[in-house]
């Protein structure tokens, strides 16, 4: 029995990791707990049926005291509130309160709509219809965790974490309908069900990739964000205005959410994209939907992406960053990386035609590029202080004394393991996952040697060029690389293009920019390029040429009347910005030659803000969103291969100064104006007595013609 | 002279010079001596040669580099540059700071402590983590046409970009040995375009906490301590110079990063031994650092300023009064001219009395003249601008002595020739409405760009002031159309031109005249003097044809080499005006007042 309950709490703690709102424990009163367990007759059973089952008591039985301490750690941490003893009986009272919480939570969630404080009040009174457990025997937990470790040239490392939770859910639950927050976390679930959001798709970046040395982004760029945050929804409404509402709405919730700006998000930065970002799903074929699906996204790429986006990020995993692969997460290493970048996905997928049992998954992941000389030398010694003249290594072979040293290439050996890279080890699998979590290392066994370090047994196979690991217990691993030659790993996968931005900008007034793209293959290959502008860069179409240069160096420039533009651009969707109201947004389809390198080059003006739009904080200019190009599929123009984005451009408006030269040349020149005013009068006009004024003026020739015409008509 | 300069402040407060200690010491010189000798060692090889063994060090270090070809079209030979740069892992890759170390410095010297330090710096730069913005580090063959060219691909055409420069060190550092003595920082841009005085008091404030003595202006080493009227006035007129001719001479060293909002100065160490290298190297550390630390753009207001010292300044406020004056004199001479004060013959109060008014035909005649002269002029200077880049062979020397010198010069004698020669009347009101356009017009020009370019517009207000004084009469006498000539000759561009230019390539040096003028006794004069004649006997007189020589070519290269419109800027105000007033110089006019007593008594 008591193995069942520890288990019980383990799982507690998967559905409070799901459910993610703590709040509402603290109000349910022990008698309440109390009646719920006496009355609950289905508890039993799910209390009683795991302890049946052998394997998962086998499971238990070898980690017993390290997982249930591991478990009210964790309890504790997670839910504050009802941290108490270890004793049995508070230990069934968590049950009982994890059972009525999960009913709550499933009552509130469809009442979320007509107001969250309400049901707050009447959570604790409401009686659970249905309770929950997942059977880890059948193994139905939702979610799952991997990593990738794969050394790259040049010492970096690529890390990869990703984590999926599956679940069910229902386009269109009804008043009285209980909800599940088991897969998405309520905080999240919440806001996803009354906006109607299908498909959410967040992007965090920081850095610069390089891709040249690391190849092409890890899933083919999927799962990677420009610097910046970037937000993109499915949202299903009966029209496009409620539909933006329901965006704005969405935005702003999630910018509480994730510590991140998105309440900065209104018309003027938001898109419709078309061709990208256009939802991975097309749910509108699978279903009769109530209302239609419209498209939205918008970039901030002015955010800077810290710890206060990786911790909210963590509470949506059910292990909340305390066991599992995300141990290793943590805001001061993980900033420190060359390259970082954090995606959370959300996509609804009603494959059987069933609206009301829909496929609801969540990818979360984290990329990163790690420098591991950098890193090492780092933890040696945090402030960069000379290498003692002992461990200088210098070429011998050159002037080589006390005083002279021309500097060795890097060594190419290294001895490093995860506890040097994040500081500290991967603390235990994740117990609360459908599968054991997955460590692969992408390492040439050639030149590496791989050394595990965990006190537990573990599972090893591989898969394709990796060396994978199955974490199934909580005790602690980590990982240690050990080579003599770092420069010779698995084969790097260039990516298909490489592609970048700058800005070619010269005055206050007006710019440019310049897209540069090359493709490295033997074939041509379609590529879709995505660019928003903000309203204050007043792009001009017309001034579009575009350079293909072939691998022979020959260059042909065409303007936007060429007849050959054709040949290399397919499609332009292009929307004008509107001032204030709408950015630009420019969607190109174009064939890239093989082995061609193309140049895009546009001009823009640079509006002038009003006085309240700079903002008031220290700026060094207007960022410009990274571009994105992606490769699409040769025959279907809609099927997105790869995908990557440029950095952002940081672009000097014509900024309002006040200070002194400029009212010197202001004052100075008025001052001459007026004087030539007056100059000007005083050649050209004469002073006249008022009396002469009026012969003078009779005498005009005007006046005489005047005179005339009225002699005419006889006046 | 207290009261009209301020010690020089941080007006940023972002930047911190000086805040954070920096590494670059102890075995960073290891690394520094190292290169140096690789550095040493390649001297003799070809640029694409040395460019490929650095390309493989700095690639190693983990940059990006990149090479652009250029082509001198000069001598057709190929001077690729090498850049490279670090796209830091913690900024945003927008925007970056530049090194910049010339294989070549403008003597021709080989920069063998500047690339050596680049390279160590260069490797010290990837052992920080604090930097926010990317680092790019270009190896250009020289710091002139190479590296202009190389700032205008990367605004216009490069690949392999990192983000809008905020900040440009240029270095010029050739001898080999591990001390220097102080250095000279050199802030000057084209067309008035000054760095912002917070990166130069930054990289000051930086050298001083090294204990490394700045000089600006070209101050002397012995000069460094004194803080006296005259020491700071002759560091002020050589500043002034210094501006006022930037993107003209030959070697432009930071000039090449005017005109795209880069704040960019050059360092130059001067050998000596009063400190080592690695100061040299922790002076650019710490500067970068600072540079990093910047949130904002830098102030705006901190871009006029003119420095008598490193740590004193003349604000804009205090300096544009005088170049306010100075082209005021303009706007008085054409008002004296408006009340007829212009016409020699003519009884000024009773011209008054008369009438102020103009009569039409004659006021546009002389619009038309003024316009006309100023189109002929700009055209002039427009295509004189780019005569260097059609394929046309021109004599320099011939183009500046046959077509330019001499035609001025004789033309200056217009007034005395006509007086003998050319006796064609016309009207008085003509004559003044011409005098007082050209002359307001030249005040009004002044002005406009006294703001933008303090130094030039001063320098043309008082080179030009003699054409405020040249008369026109209705019966000139010989002596008034001599002094006219004296007149137009000392204010001709020509003859300014023929002075400067010999300045500039005799390297006349105003701290020996301040020397003498400041403690004046006999001896040193005639010391001095002694020194003169030594130099003019050694000295080959082709030095003195040739400064004026090179000084034009670079007159009407400087458009399209930087975009300096020095040139233009002359031929737009003092050239036209100069005709104009050389034409009112040499006419007769009808005196009107006699000839209506003439008319009068014919009645």
């Amino acid at each position: 029995m008591k193995l069942g309950i520890v288990e019980l709490v383990l799982l507690l703690l998967a559905q409070r990791g799901f459910g993610g709102d703590q709040s509402e424990v603290g109000l349910t009163t022990p008698a309440e707990v109390e009646f719920d367990v006496t009355k609950g007759s289905t508890e039993v059973d799910v209390v009683e049926s795991p302890t049946k089952d052998s394997v998962s008591e086998r499971l238990f039985v070898e980690d017993d005291v390290k997982s249930e301490e591991a478990a009210d750690d964790d309890v504790a941490n997670a839910v504050p509130e009802t941290a108490v003893g270890k004793s049995s009986e508070e230990n069934q009272l968590r049950i009982v309160l994890g059972s009525g919480d999960e009913g709550a939570e499933a009552v509130e969630g469809e009442r979320e709509r007509q107001g969250a404080e309400e049901v707050e009040e009447t959570t604790a009174t409401l009686e659970p219809k249905e309770i929950r457990f997942f059977d880890r025997n059948n193994k139905n937990f939702p979610n799952t965790e991997y990593l990738e470790v794969k050394p790259l040239h040049g010492n970096n490392l690529l890390v990869s974490f990703n984590f999926e939770a599956n679940g069910t859910t229902e386009l269109y639950p009804q008043a009285d309908e209980v909800l599940y927050y088991d897969v998405i976390p309520k905080s999240l679930g919440a806001v996803l069900k009354s906006t109607n959001t299908r498909e959410l798709h967040l992007r965090f970046g920081h850095g610069w990739y390089d891709s040249e040395v690391n190849g092409k982004l890890v899933h083919n760029g999927f799962s990677s964000g420009g610097t910046g945050v970037e937000l993109w929804a499915t949202i299903e409404a009966d029209t496009k205005e409620k539909a933006f509402e329901e965006w704005i709405r969405l935005a702003n919730s999630l910018s509480g959410m994730f510590c991140a700006s998105f309440n900065f998000i209104d018309s003027s930065v938001t898109t419709y994209p078309e061709k990208l970002f256009g939802g991975d799903i097309d749910l509108e074929s699978q279903v009769d939907l109530i209302g239609k699906l419209y498209h939205f996204r918008s970039a901030l790429p002015r955010e800077p992406i810290c710890t206060e986006n990786l911790t909210p990020f963590l509470k949506l995993l059910p292990t909340k960053g305390k066991q599992g692969i995300s141990t290793l997460l943590s805001g001061n290493k993980m900033f420190n990386a060359e390259w970082t970048s954090m995606s959370i996905d959300v996509v609804t997928d009603c494959e059987g035609g069933d609206a009301k049992h829909c496929k609801q998954t969540m990818e979360q992941s984290i990329n990163m590029i790690l420098n591991v000389p950098k890193i090492l030398e780092k933890n040696q010694m945090p402030i960069p202080k000379p290498t003692p003249g002992t461990e200088l290594r210098c070429d011998e072979s050159r002037i080589f004394d006390l005083y002279h040293c021309f500097p060795l290439p890097l060594s190419k050996e290294y001895h490093y393991s995860l506890i040097d890279l994040f500081g500290k080890a991967i603390e235990g699998g994740s117990l609360v996952a459908s599968e054991p979590t997955k460590v692969c290392l992408d390492v040439n066994l050639a030149n590496w040697e791989l050394e595990m370090l965990s006190l537990s047994p573990i599972t090893e196979f591989f898969d394709g060029s990796n060396i994978c690991f199955e974490l199934d217990t909580s005790a602690e691993y980590n990982f240690r690389f050990n080579t003599n030659n770092a420069s010779d790993v698995n084969p790097v996968e260039p990516p298909p293009f490489y592609a970048s931005r700058s800005l070619s900008g010269y005055s206050q007034d007006a710019g440019g920019f310049r897209l540069d793209l090359y493709n490295p293959n033997d074939e041509s290959q379609k590529i879709i390029i995505f660019e928003t502008l903000p309203w204050f860069v007043r792009l001009y179409m017309h001034s579009m040429t575009i350079s293909v240069g072939d691998e022979y160096g020959n260059t042909k420039i065409m303007s936007v009347h060429d007849k050959d533009l054709p040949d290399y651009v397919k499609q332009i969707i292009y929307n004008p910005a509107v001032d204030r109201v709408a950015p630009t947004h420019l969607e190109l389809l174009i064939e890239a030659p093989p082995k061609s390198k193309l140049k895009f080059s546009f001009k823009f003006d640079k509006a002038m803000l009003l006085y309240a739009e700079y903002p008031p904080d220290a700026n060094h200019g207007f960022e410009l969103e990274p571009t994105i190009f992606a490769l699409a599929d040769k025959d279907n123009n809609n099927e997105i291969k790869y995908i990557m984005r440029t950095t952002t451009s940081l672009l000097t408006l014509p900024t309002p100064d006040f200070s002194m030269p400029y009212n010197v040349i202001i004052l100075t020149l008025t001052v001459l104006a007026l004087a030539f005013g007056s100059f000007f009068n005083l050649i050209v006009k004469k002073t006249v007595k008022e009396e002469d004024a009026e012969i003078l003026q009779r005498e005009r020739p005007l006046e005489k013609i005047k005179k005339n015409i009225r002699g005419l008509f006889g006046r | 002279m207290e009261g009209q300069n301020r010690h020089t402040y941080i007006s940023e407060n972002a930047l911190m010079p000086s805040q954070a200690h920096p590494f670059f010491r102890e075995s960073e010189w290891n690394f520094v001596r190292g290169y140096r000798n690789e550095i040493i060692s390649m001297m003799h090889m070809p640029l694409a040669a040395k460019n490929q063994v650095f390309n493989d060090l700095l690639t190693e270090m983990g940059y990006k580099t990149e090479i652009l070809n250029y082509t001198d079209p000069e001598t057709g030979i190929e001077k690729p540059t090498l850049y490279a740069i670090y796209h830091v892992p913690k900024g945003d890759d927008t925007e970056a700071m530049v090194l910049t170390a010339p294989w070549y410095n403008p003597e021709g010297k080989f920069n063998v402590n500047a690339l050596a330090l680049s390279l160590g710096l260069a490797k010290y730069f990837r052992r920080l983590s604090i930097w926010a913005k990317n680092i790019i580090i270009i190896f250009p063959d020289n710091s002139d046409d190479v590296l202009r060219n190389w700032v205008d691909a990367y605004h216009t055409s490069l690949d392999n970009t990192g983000g809008s420069i905020e900040a440009a060190i240029v270095l010029d550092c050739p001898s080999s040995k591990d001390y220097l003595g102080h250095i000279e920082i050199e802030y000057a841009g084209v067309n008035g375009q000054l760095p912002n005085l917070d990166l130069v008091n930054t990289a000051i404030m930086v050298a001083e906490n090294e204990a490394v003595k700045v000089s600006v202006n070209g101050c002397p080493f012995g000069q460094l301590w004194t803080n006296d009227y005259y020491s700071r006035l002759c560091s002020l007129v050589n500043g002034i110079f210094e501006i006022a001719g930037a993107g003209i001479s030959e070697s432009l060293n930071a000039q090449c990063f005017s005109g795209w909002n880069i704040q960019a100065i050059t360092i130059r160490a001067i050998d000596g031994d009063r400190n080592d290298i690695t100061n040299l190297g922790r002076i650019i550390e710490s500067t970068f650092r600072s540079v990093n630390n910047l949130l904002e753009k830098f102030h705006q207001s901190f871009f006029f300023y003119l420095l008598l010292d490193p740590k004193i300044f003349v604000s804009v406020g205090m300096y544009l009064p005088a170049g306010g004056l100075a082209a005021a004199a303009f706007v008085v001479a054409s008002v004296n001219a408006w009340v007829g004060g212009n016409d020699a013959s003519a009884d000024v109060i009773s011209r008054i009395q008369h009438s102020l008014l103009i009569k039409s035909i004659p006021l546009v005649a002389a619009c038309l003249t003024a316009i006309a002269s100023i189109g002929v002029c700009v055209f002039f200077a427009l295509y004189t601008s780019g005569i260097f880049d059609q394929s046309m062979e021109f004599d320099p020397f011939d183009l500046t002595y046959k077509w330019f010198v001499l035609p001025l010069f004789i033309s200056s004698l217009t007034p005395v020739v006509s007086y003998f020669l050319l006796k064609v009347k016309i009207s008085a009101d003509y004559t003044r409405a011409l005098s007082l356009i050209v002359l307001f017009f030249m005040g009004y020009a002044l002005v406009g760009l006294m703001v933008l370019n303090f130094p030039l517009s001063f320098v043309i207000a008082i080179c030009a002031s003699p054409l405020c004084f040249v008369r026109y009469a209705s019966k000139p006498s010989l002596k008034r159309r001599l002094i006219n000539s004296v007149f137009l000759f000392i204010s001709c561009p020509a003859l300014w031109l023929i002075v400067f230019g010999i300045i500039h390539k005799t390297e006349f040096d105003l701290d020996r005249l301040r020397n003498i003028v400041q403690y004046f006794e006999f001896s040193l004069l005639q010391k001095e003097v002694q020194n003169l004649l030594d130099y003019l006997e050694d000295v080959d007189p082709q030095v003195f044809l040739d400064g004026p020589v090179e000084l034009f070519i670079g007159l009407l290269k400087g458009y399209n080499r930087v975009q300096c419109w020095t040139w233009i800027f002359v031929c737009f105000s003092w050239l036209p005006v100069w005709i104009s007033m050389n034409l009112i110089g040499s006419i007769y006019v009808y005196d009107e007042i006699s000839d209506k007593e003439v008319e009068k008594k014919n009645q």
